[in-house]
């Protein structure tokens, strides 16, 4: 299977994970403990809107400063999370990764864009594993 | 020579301290140097494991290789070669460190997994080209295995200086005053109707029906 013709969507992890911004910071250990994800969005209640992002490491730090009782939003990081499109070539996703040293993708589709799943290494290399 | 195993000073008393050997997830995965970095990727998928050991034909260690570095081998992954994406330096740590100073080791250097090892007979290094002065890698330690025992390691990866006791909850002033305003009401209350009240007061209306008094 040529890898170049594939696409983001056929590697996603077809949904992604996500919390509030009031979600309790060992809540969201425990989410991606049981996803086995390394990466969960912030996102306002009810809403498609992303406020942050938390990684395994934002856990961490949050954990070394005694912020456990914390919430989510006290713990994220505020930059926007990369997009791309769920159609896009994967050869250019994994391109971008490496030269713009993106952790995960938030993947979107239609119009307006909405996010339909997540590309992070774990997902690359479980696409990998599969070819 | 000199003793090893220095206790972390900066990690408070020793029943919050907890060596990395106790955490630890014990034993590694191998892989030939010369395999494919599909054929690694298929070895983590087969181990349900996030990295493995490339080593060579003499059984020398080559270096770490997790999901990220398979990105490096992305464009030919049926050719590139396991010593290719290799990471020659990852972060090696003692079974005898404790887990909150490795946890900060992590965190300072952006990753997500530490190798274990025992320690070099000389100094501390944590250097991989110092590799060959360390015995076989024990096993790794990575990030998500400390979020997933949060409940028995939060004290022990929790920052130097000692927390306050979540348990203990300081009673705010406002409720000690509300509750003392309240007992000299009452206390007020109860004298008035001893020194004004009728011996038996009563109310209008039924107030004991099963007596048919009504």
């Amino acid at each position: 299977m040529p890898v170049s013709t594939t696409t983001v969507a056929e590697a996603m992890r077809p949904r992604l994970p996500s919390c509030t911004l009031r979600t309790p910071v060992m809540e969201v250990a425990r989410k991606m403990q049981e996803d086995g994800v390394a990466h969960v969005v912030v996102a306002s209640a009810g809403s498609d809107l992303i406020a942050g992002s938390i990684s395994e490491l934002d856990l961490l730090r949050a954990v070394i400063e005694g912020k456990t009782e914390a919430m989510a939003s006290d713990v994220m990081s505020l930059a926007a999370p990369a997009t791309i499109a769920a159609k896009e070539p994967l050869a250019v996703a994994v391109k971008r990764m490496r030269d713009e040293g993106i952790a995960f993708y938030v993947v979107v589709d239609g119009t307006p864009a909405r996010p339909v799943g997540l590309l992070s290494h774990t997902e690359l290399a479980a696409y990998l594993a599969r070819g | 020579m000199t003793a090893t195993a220095a206790p972390d000073a900066s990690l408070g008393d020793t029943a919050r301290t907890r060596p990395v050997r106790e955490v630890m997830r014990h034993g590694v995965v191998l892989c030939d140097a010369d395999v494919s970095v599909r054929d690694v990727a298929r070895t983590m998928r087969d181990h349900r494991i996030g990295a493995v050991l490339a080593v060579d034909i003499s059984s020398e260690v080559i270096g770490l290789i997790d999901e990220s570095s398979l990105v490096r081998g992305w464009s030919e992954p049926d050719r590139t070669t396991a010593a290719e994406i290799a990471d020659v330096d990852p972060l090696i740590v003692d079974p005898g460190d404790a887990v909150g100073d490795v946890a900060r080791r992590m965190l300072d250097r952006g990753l997500t997994r530490a190798l274990v090892a025992p320690p070099p007979p000389t100094e501390e290094s944590g250097r991989w080209s110092e590799w060959k002065e360390r015995g076989l890698p024990l096993g790794m330690i990575a990030v998500a295995d400390i979020l997933g025992r949060l409940d028995e390691l939060g004290a022990a990866v929790r920052g130097g200086s000692a927390a306050p006791p979540l348990g203990a909850r300081r009673v705010p002033p406002a409720a000690i005053a509300a509750t003392v305003i309240a007992t000299l009401l009452l206390l007020g209350l109860m004298l008035f109707l001893v020194t004004h009240g009728h011996p038996q007061t009563t109310t209008p209306g039924c107030s004991n029906p099963t007596q048919g008094g009504c």
